[in-house]
């Protein structure tokens, strides 16, 4: 054989199979394209360069892992339809004469066709899209835009290597699968009756206790603190209930149904039924994915951009005044402010202890182990009338008691270690010190009547927490007359370098050059979110066109066979359809409910991550906005997939 | 009295590049009685399996009509075809066209669910139907686990469960060892002696010298037809035999 006709074959080949290997150009290209972005918002120095850029770098960095892994992952499903699908036609080669390593060597032209042109359509993709992406992220991120345009020659360099070791690996497993394989069998794949599934009942049992269990974590774990600890073994909880799920309980549920003779033998239900009985046991595990990915998109959808959408108020609060510190002795930083020349229009300076400890009924115990932990802001009668304005005298044993969210403590006393406080009201100051919203645990304040009974608090932690515990702290807030950023953060070095320079413990916050930091966070957050939903999306998507694409083949028999027996061509159409949207709808279904479920749970984590943005009603209309637009994305590839499948079948 | 009519059939193809006109049929005429069983046969290409497709109502004649109890099946529209093949005619295909989803009992009554029949009928005539072919102790099982020849009687059921005026065999025996073969011929032979109207396509010499009249076609035409009468089947065997050597050598016309 000419060796000119190796090239040609696979070029037919590739062209013949349009149907499945264009798709999978576009996936790989899409995929080229997205490391490539990715790729250059994570190592492109100019943007870790920038201010607060690093932050950017660092999550492009974890969604650059994310995208790697799952492309491999998804390039090789999608290469497994391919071949299962082609399977016959190596049957044929071999049968007519095609030895194996002709054999190989057609896939390994076909490999290289398409690889190269994934190449291309993704670089092309990629470089076209990299710079609008990068333009997009910095205005989410609220920084200049630097002009000019640069290929990153590294990111070029990891986008290849992905490529070619992902085609490599596809290619090894489509050679081992024919070549292992004879010529009879490859032929007659496919045409092989399947076995009806078993209801596995144990597996249906652990699906309802796992997704039981994800659930009600989700709804009975109030503590934001203890969320966050659980949220991620209960979302794989929810998964493995998914996939359980979706293979046994469908199976249980199909069966039981098809027991009911009386709903089971009606035209429409008979076949669906049946149908979907066997649909069920090769697609359980894909529709599972599909209902993960879902998922995934849209809990990140929400929190991303209920995070973003929260920003301003969130640094609003959380820097009330330009710069806020707190330390032992405030003298080398007021120093070094009076050096700089800068004009104080404000300020407030108190004495104040922060600390864990927590609250069983009115005795305060401390021990910071527990997930009911919370902290306590501690501070004299004196620094309290500094910050309102209005003196305040506290009898001693009277105190000040109340959370930062203004919720009434219910007892009339507080306990703390030998002393028994008598409350007589609660906060009602100005907050100047934003930390107290970086807790994650809820806050409660303490106005004691004088400055020994604050060193009485002190001691009563340093019992306790011994090297761990915390100190009484003067705590500095101000605004200067300044207004441009590169003269607030050049005074905030002054003063970080003054403190360092000194013996003088402690630290200080700029909410000018902070915010920077915030919207560099939270903006890339929300970056991160559109990327990954985006790829998960596409890759959805595919999933979806691919799965009804083969069904098409599978079904195309079945519907023949029904219409000779007397079901008419719009019969067949309906129960098609049903057939169709019931595979398709129910992930997306799920997806909802799985969302819906893990709403109350991420509403208290949103509150801590997101100071400020504690409004249900944000994160409820992101969320159905979300899932308006992913549902909507959806519906279209159904509706194309819907169409290929019925000229496929018809 | 004719329960099928066929008048004056034509069918012609055109193929798909170019206007070459193939004709598959050219004006085929018969009439089948009710109770009767005939085949036909003829050889690969020979226009058969396009004359039972017009039977069957799954393809157009391009001229002539085909009355079913009198009525002309070109005249029924074409939503009502589907109901009317569940309703009238019964199937027997060669490779069983069973579905492999549904259990043998669910594949026999699939007609009859499609038909919307209640549940109580359905329990009225599956089991007498089973039993006499010899399948009650197989509804439970997927076509994928019995044998050819259970299938072919499990697709036999299928057809019969309707009660059809007409029942339509395309190449029944061509996927079946001999002995399957003969047990379905067999079958065949116990249906047609209850009244059932069968008409077979076959080019097995076998399966068609169980028949009472076969019809003998070539190129489109009817060629010859042989009526068994009292002969025994293999007595019609060798006639058959003898017919289609002669029509091969160019010999023998239909009258």
């Amino acid at each position: 054989m000419s060796n000119r006709l190796y090239p040609r074959l696979a070029l037919s080949n590739l062209r013949k199979n349009s149907r499945f290997v264009i798709p999978y150009i576009l996936a790989g290209g899409g995929a080229v394209a997205m490391l490539y972005i990715v790729g250059m918002l994570a190592m492109d120095n100019g943007l870790g360069n920038m201010f607060a850029g690093y932050w950017v770098s660092l999550l492009m960095a974890m969604g650059l892992g994310v995208v790697l892994v799952f492309g491999v992952i998804f390039m090789l499903y999608i290469n497994s339809f391919l071949q299962r699908q082609r399977l016959r036609e190596f049957g044929l080669y071999a049968v007519l004469g095609m030895e194996k390593r002709h054999i190989a060597l057609v896939l390994l032209f076909e490999t290289l066709f398409s690889g190269l042109a994934m190449l291309a359509l993704g670089l092309a993709a990629g470089l076209g899209l990299g710079k609008l992406a990068f333009l997009v992220l910095l205005r989410l991120i609220r920084l200049p835009v630097p002009l000019g345009f640069t290929v990153c020659v590294p990111a070029l360099a990891l986008c290849a290597a992905w490529l070619g070791g992902v085609l490599v690996l596809s290619l090894l497993l489509n050679l081992r699968r024919v070549l292992t394989a004879d010529p009879i069998q490859l032929l007659y794949q496919g045409r092989k009756g399947e076995r009806e599934p078993r209801t596995r009942w144990l597996l249906v049992l652990l699906g309802l206790l796992t997704l039981g269990g994800g659930y009600a974590v989700a709804w009975l774990v109030t503590s934001p603190v203890a969320l966050i600890l659980v949220f991620f073994p209960a979302a794989v909880l929810v998964i493995i209930g998914t996939y359980c799920l979706f293979t046994a309980g469908s199976v249980a549920v199909l069966k039981a149904l098809r027991r009911d003779r009386r709903y089971y033998y009606r035209p429409r239900h008979f076949i669906t039924v049946s149908g979907l009985l066997y649909r069920m046991k090769q697609n359980a595990a894909g529709l599972a994915s599909i209902c993960v990915l879902s998922t995934m998109v849209l809990v990140m959808m929400i929190c991303t951009v209920s995070l973003y959408s929260g920003i301003s108020r969130s640094l609003d609060m959380r820097y009330p005044l330009q710069f806020c510190g707190s330390m032992s002795d405030i003298t080398p930083a007021r120093q070094a402010v009076e050096a700089s020349g800068a004009r104080i229009l404000r300020q407030y300076e108190y004495d104040s202890i922060a600390f864990a400890a927590q609250l069983a009924d009115d005795v305060l115990v401390p021990d910071a182990t527990a997930d009911t932990v919370c902290e306590i802001y501690a501070l004299t009668a004196e620094g309290y009338t500094t910050l309102t304005g209005k003196t305040l005298t506290l009898e001693p044993g009277q105190i000040l008691f109340g959370s930062l969210e203004g919720e009434t403590f219910p007892w009339p006393g507080l306990t703390i270690g030998d002393t028994r406080w008598e409350i007589v009201g609660g906060w009602d100051a100005p907050i100047v010190d934003g930390r107290v919203y970086a807790y994650m645990a809820p806050v409660y304040y303490l106005v004691v009547p004088t400055r020994a009974d604050l060193e009485a608090i002190e001691r009563f932690q340093q019992q306790a927490y011994g090297e761990h515990a915390s100190a009484i702290a003067t705590v500095w807030a101000f605004d200067t007359a300044w207004t441009e950023t590169a003269d607030i953060a050049a005074l905030k070095a002054d003063i970080e370098q003054a403190v360092e320079n000194s013996d003088v413990s402690g630290w200080i916050d700029c909410g000018a050059t902070d915010r920077q930091e915030g919207y560099a966070m939270y903006g890339g957050f929300l970056f991160l979110g559109l990327t990954l939903g985006l790829v998960f999306l596409l890759a959805t998507a595919l999933i979806i066109y691919y799965k009804q694409v083969n069904e098409g083949y599978d079904d195309r028999h079945r519907f023949h066979i029904l219409q000779q027996v007397g079901m008419s061509h719009r019969e067949v159409q309906a129960t098609i359809r049903s057939q169709v949207l019931t595979v398709f709808f129910l992930p997306l279904l799920t997806a909802g409910i799985h969302t819906a479920a893990a709403f109350p749970a991420m509403t208290r984590m949103l509150s801590v991550l997101g100071i400020g943005t504690n409004r249900v009603t944000l994160y409820a209309v992101c969320g159905l906005a979300a899932f308006g637009v992913f549902s909507l994305i959806y519906v279209g590839v159904y509706a194309l997939t819907a169409r290929v499948y019925t000229r496929i079948v018809g | 009295m004719n329960i099928l009519q066929v008048e004056n059939l034509k069918k012609t193809y055109t193929t798909r590049f170019g206007g070459n006109l193939v004709q598959a049929l050219s004006d085929v005429s018969f009439s089948v009685e009710e109770g009767e069983y005939l085949a036909i046969m003829g050889e690969s290409g020979s226009g058969k399996t396009t004359l039972l497709n017009i039977l069957a109502t799954l393809d157009k004649p391009t001229s002539g009509r085909v009355l079913l109890d009198g009525q002309d099946t070109g005249h029924i529209h074409a939503g009502r075809l589907a109901a009317f093949r569940r309703d009238h005619l019964g199937f027997v295909f060669q490779d069983f066209n069973l579905l492999d989803t549904f259990s043998l009992r669910d594949n026999i009554l699939l007609p009859l669910v499609l038909a919307n029949t209640p549940v109580r009928e359905m329990d009225r005539r599956l089991p007498p139907l089973a039993e006499s072919l010899g399948l009650e102790k197989l509804l439970d099982k997927f076509p994928y686990e019995v044998s050819g020849g259970q299938k072919q009687r499990a697709a036999v059921g299928r057809a019969l469960i309707t009660q059809p005026r007409l029942l339509l065999a395309d190449e029944p025996t061509g996927a079946l060892d001999s002995h399957a073969a003969d047990n379905l011929l067999r079958i065949f032979d116990e249906v047609n002696q209850l009244g059932q109207t069968v008409l077979m396509v076959t080019h097995s010499t076998k399966a068609a010298s169980h028949a009472k009249r076969v019809l003998f076609i070539k190129d489109g035409r009817l060629y010859h037809q042989l009526y068994r009468a009292d002969q025994t089947p293999e007595q019609m065997f060798a006639r058959i035999s003898d017919t289609l050597s002669a029509i091969a050598a160019g010999g023998v016309r239909y009258e």
